[in-house]
């Protein structure tokens, strides 16, 4: 097959797949249907303070399993409807930000600085409008820069690496990620260094399970999707539980009259491109790194924003433009984020920890070089699902684009759900859905547990995301320095053989190194929240 | 007043029970898990998951498949031992897990003596492969290569592959590098990539071989290789050993006679319908349907414990 | 960053355990060693992993112990005080009556109201049949969800109770009504 018969073979995979239903004698695909939903309760789930959009992508999966089960048909509807939370999720915490001054997800912070104000202004149609728009073309735009280059990237990384290579880039990446999130890289790598040893735990290659006491309950190691979501989400539960009992205060929310014109006209479109265009080359560039969150892309973009800025409104003071600068910025590291993750295999934010557990879990699709693979005597199935994967981002665009504004307006009402409600509804619903994929109550002590372990690192800010990400590269690392050892015939500088793998290792060398000396006090207080998270 | 209602309507639901029970063969009370040893996505998953559906369809059992996977079907094995012989708990698994796994464990957690094996599936496909590039057909060529100074790396996906590649090394006289590989599949990616020379793959070549990428060097089964009749036995280097596996349905230790004998009918059935699914997609992946039941399967594992044992020896000298 | 007392306690733990765990816990409860030699060719082993680990948090440790060392003493509450542990105390006592509530309500209320006598069945049997599959995760996910809202607002309100019901109908009918394959807590348990 040609490159282009696979690009339509993705297309068709999505838009010809197997149909969910008919109307009119018009089947509607299951892969459409799920990136529609996906979409759909992921601007509903960024609008409700407390959700987000990992956090929705989290407690969906194991559902979409349960319903898709584990064959290769089940692989575009899953990663669509993931996909589409992703994308609905970052456009849905606007919402309470501009509303009620509560961002709805952390990246959405700077949004409130000008689009509260101008809500407050009685202009909150015309904020909304604004933001959706904004972040639409960042997604677009960031989109299209995934789709060119991690098939290039992939397909260099698998003619050039192997695996003593492959070894050294995990490794980089690694460090990579724990240097940059958070504020100190030594608590970042000691977070790394003990999702290793977490991994570590019953597997190997041995027939003792080791570092199990030898004891039957670890022996079957640390269920991968429990830990996760013991983390990532009931580590903040239980964190956000404490902080709600502590102050218990009810928040009341004042709603402002909206008068005028609350339309966005082209001219307006018009004269907020240059804003989005630079916002959406800050948030791409970003978003191509592992480990750096959308929060860093929006502050960039904002500030970006302002030093171009020359308008009557001052940023902060309810300009278009700020809304615009923030939310292109932090919707177009989206698209980019997963650029490491199709191109090497390794994910560099929450969002793609997720696809990636996703495909795990289904399995027949393992992000990573090889799916890159162009051969022509037989179809390479994986190449199909990668471009039937970009089909459902470009579906997800299109449905943002025509009906994502709409959607958006209507749920100013979920930013009413009051957390203490939320929240212990969320931990039952994360517990049933690891239980429904364990079916046992072990699997329950494993979530504490990890939530135990994510609370206290949020407690102490130790960043999670390290833990997590080499948590779940840890099998890889292993594997390929023990190829690449056993290859190499049993040579101690096996690391460092080839040009390439020394390159790799002097670079994760020196970002360490870059990241470790003192840093200046933050400009502002999302970057010092960023670096603290 | 509202439990009252409560227990008739289980007490009306029991007695349905009842008279199944008491019907000519045996059918299960309740919910049936089925532990399958395998990562849930891959080959061996799906075929799991297909005999439970047609379990399900044809007898209107209710069958709940759940992955139990982990330390080549120990942690399976283990977990089934938990369960009650009544027929709602069996498992899929390998017959490695009962043959090789048990000897070479340093503290084995079972016993081939504590299961009830009901029935096989099907076989796998255990070849040798290489790029088709490499120009090697036989495994001679090859042991020609490691003899004129070549370094040949050796991707293995399981420590009885590593056994056996070592033994193979040793009646060609010569030494191979062994790596262990993820999964078939992870040797499969290495020789395609040529990060490493040959491998062991046990069905996953099939697709490569068919598009004249792959080559199947020998057959490490008993029987020629569906997709390359034409490949050398392992016999024919003086290796004594096979290392096909075979996939199969267990229970735990001392169900009882009516129970194991309406698994046995039930699953034959189903692997010999030629229009079900599981029988398709195991023709297509697999060696075919293969139906050994009761004794005979018991006195394959015996034989495959024996000559498991030997090869243990064989590679440890 | 957190007060430097937390920071330089953080690292000290660290540090120990890494060691401990690298010099103590890893060699002895692994089956092969970092290096070892096995048929005449040199494999890395089991061990090799969380030593590397264990001795790389060790090492971080270290260096952030001496970097936290360094800095100013600055003013900050330390992360930890007795409300956190009054909390947790509270939270997890709801937590654990939940679980015990939710492992034992369907089995106890089979052997309490169910069919006795000949037709005497177990839970085994009944873990997918309505009502008894039922009792568990409603009794159980009620106290969860009620008790801890209840907690984080400090009063009982009628209100909330219906809302955690609602919550739980919602999820049944989410994994349950639409799957004959999947088991609600706890009934893959029996």
């Amino acid at each position: 097959m040609s490159v282009l018969e696979y690009v339509w073979a993705g297309v068709l995979a999505v838009i010809a797949g197997p149909a969910a239903f008919e109307i009119f004698g018009l089947g509607v695909p299951i892969t459409v249907l799920m990136v529609f939903g996906g979409f759909v309760i992921g601007i509903v789930g960024g609008a409700t303070p407390g959700l987000a959009g990992p956090f929705l992508m989290a407690v969906s999966l194991p559902i979409l399993l349960s319903i898709f089960g584990f064959t290769p048909d089940a692989l575009l509807p899953v990663l669509g409807f993931l996909v589409g939370v992703m994308k609905g999720a970052t456009v849905g915490g606007a919402v309470p930000a501009i509303l009620f001054n509560t961002p709805g997800t952390p990246d959405a912070m700077l949004t409130t600085f000008d689009g509260y104000p101008m809500a407050q202004k009685g202009q909150a149609g015309k904020a909304l409008r604004t933001a959706h728009f904004a972040s639409v073309s960042g997604d677009t735009f960031s989109d299209i820069v995934l789709f060119t280059c991690a098939p290039f990237l992939a397909i260099a990384v698998e003619a050039y690496l192997g695996f003593g290579e492959k070894a050294a880039l995990i490794l980089l990446s690694l460090a990579f990620v724990a240097a940059v999130v958070g504020a100190s890289p030594m608590k970042g790598m000691i977070a790394a260094f003990f999702g290793l040893f977490v991994a570590a735990i019953a597997t190997g290659e041995d027939s003792y399970p080791r570092l199990t006491f030898e004891t039957d309950f670890l022996a079957n190691g640390v269920p991968l999707i429990t830990a996760v979501l013991g983390v990532l989400i009931l580590g903040e539960v239980l964190y956000a539980f404490e902080q709600m009992w502590r102050d218990r205060r009810v928040e009341k929310i004042k709603e402002v009259q909206q008068e005028g014109d609350q339309r966005l006209t082209w001219a307006e479109r018009k004269r907020l491109f240059p804003y989005i265009s630079v916002s959406a080359l800050i948030g791409t560039g970003i978003g191509a790194l592992p480990g750096i969150g959308s929060t860093l892309a929006a502050t960039l973009g904002y500030a970006t924003g302002d030093r171009m800025h020359k308008g009557p409104v001052k940023f902060g003071d309810g300009t278009p433009e700020g809304v615009a600068a923030t939310e292109a910025a932090n919707s177009s590291v989206s698209g980019a984020n997963l650029i490491p993750v199709l191109s090497l295999g390794i994910p560099g934010n929450v969002g793609a920890v997720f696809l990636i557990l996703a495909a795990e879990s289904i399995g027949g699709f393992n992000p990573g070089p090889g799916v890159f693979r162009f051969t022509t005597s037989e179809v390479n199935p994986e190449l199909v699902i990668a471009f039937g994967l970009f089909t459902a981002m470009m579906l997800a665009n299109i449905m943002n684009w025509i009906i994502g504004g709409r959607i958006m307006a209507a749920c100013g009402v979920m930013s009413r759900i009051p957390k203490q409600v939320l929240l212990p509804i969320v931990l039952l619903l994360t517990l049933t859905a690891i239980y429904v994929q364990e079916t046992d109550f072990n699997a329950f002590y494993f979530a504490f547990a990890f939530a135990i372990l994510g609370y206290l690192m949020r407690k102490l800010k130790v960043p999670t995301l390290p833990f997590v990400i080499a948590f779940i590269l840890a099998g890889n690392l292993e594997t390929s320095i023990r190829q690449a050892f056993a290859v190499s015939g049993g040579d101690s500088w096996f690391l460092f053989k080839s040009p390439l793998s020394i390159l790799f290792l002097l670079i994760a060398v020196g970002v360490i190194i870059f990241f470790s000396r003192p840093k200046k006090p933050a400009a502002n207080k999302a970057i010092a929240a960023e670096r603290d998270s | 007043m509202k439990f009252k209602m409560f227990k008739g309507a289980v007490a009306a639901l029991a007695l349905v029970g009842a008279t199944s029970a008491t019907a000519e063969n045996w059918a299960p009370e309740g919910p049936v898990s089925v532990m399958i040893a395998f990562q849930a996505g891959g080959g061996a998953d799906t075929m799991g998951r297909l005999l439970a559906q047609e379990l399900s369809e044809r007898n209107g059992w209710e069958v709940i498949p759940e992955n139990v996977t982990g330390r080549g079907g120990a942690a399976m094995a283990e977990a089934l031992l938990d369960q009650p012989a009544d027929g709602l708990a069996i498992g899929i698994t390998v017959s490695e897990a009962f043959t090789y796994n048990i000897q070479a464990a340093r503290n084995p957690t079972y016993a081939l003596d504590d299961f009830t094996y009901l029935s096989t599936i099907t076989g796998s496909q255990m070849g040798i492969i290489a790029r088709a590039d490499r120009g090697w057909t036989t495994l001679a060529d090859v042991a020609a290569a490691a003899q004129a100074g070549e370094d040949i790396s050796f991707g293995a996906m399981s420590q009885k592959l590593a056994d056996a590649a070592y033994v193979i090394g040793k009646a060609l006289d010569v030494e191979f590098t062994t790596v262990m590989v993820k999964g078939g599949r992870g040797g499969l990616n290495g020789v395609v990539a040529k990060d490493i020379d040959v491998a062991w793959a046990a069905g996953v070549q099939t697709p490569g071989i068919k598009a004249g990428d792959i080559f199947n060097l020998v057959s490490a089964e008993e029987d020629a290789l569906r997709v390359s009749p034409d490949a050398q036995m392992l016999a024919e280097y003086n290796v004594p050993f096979t290392f096909g596996v075979k996939f199969m349905v267990v229970a735990p230790g001392g169900m009882s006679e009516d129970v194991s004998m309406a698994y046995q009918t039930a699953i034959a059935e189903v692997l010999n319908d030629p229009e079900g699914e599981l029988n398709k997609m195991i023709s297509r992946a697999f060696a075919g349907p293969v139906v050994v039941q009761g004794n005979d399967l018991r006195a394959m594992l015996d034989e495959g414990y024996a000559e498991a044992g030997a090869l243990l020896e064989a590679a440890s000298e | 960053m957190l007060d430097r007392k937390t920071e330089i306690w953080v690292a000290l733990i660290c540090l120990l355990a890494g060691l401990l765990t690298a010099i103590l816990w890893v060699p002895f409860d692994s089956e092969t060693p970092p290096i070892y030699d096995f048929r005449r060719q040199t494999y890395i082993g089991d061990a090799m992993l969380p030593m590397v680990a264990a001795l790389g948090i060790a090492v971080c440790a270290l260096v952030h112990l001496l970097l936290s060392w360094r800095r100013k003493v600055t003013e900050a509450d330390g992360p930890f005080d007795k409300l956190t542990a009054a909390f947790f105390l509270c939270l997890f006592a709801i937590i654990i009556a939940a679980f015990v509530v939710m492992y034992w309500a369907g089995p106890v209320a089979l052997a309490l109201f169910g069919p006795s006598g000949e037709e005497a069945a177990t839970y085994r049997q009944m873990r997918s049949t309505v009502p008894w599959k039922y009792i568990g995760f409603v009794s159980g996910g009620f106290i969860l969800v009620f008790g801890i809202t209840s907690l984080l607002e400090g009063s009982m309100r009628w209100k909330r109770a219906l809302s955690s019901i609602l919550a739980i109908v919602v999820l049944i009918v989410i994994f349950d009504l639409p799957f004959d394959t999947i088991l609600l807590p706890p009934n893959g348990d029996f």
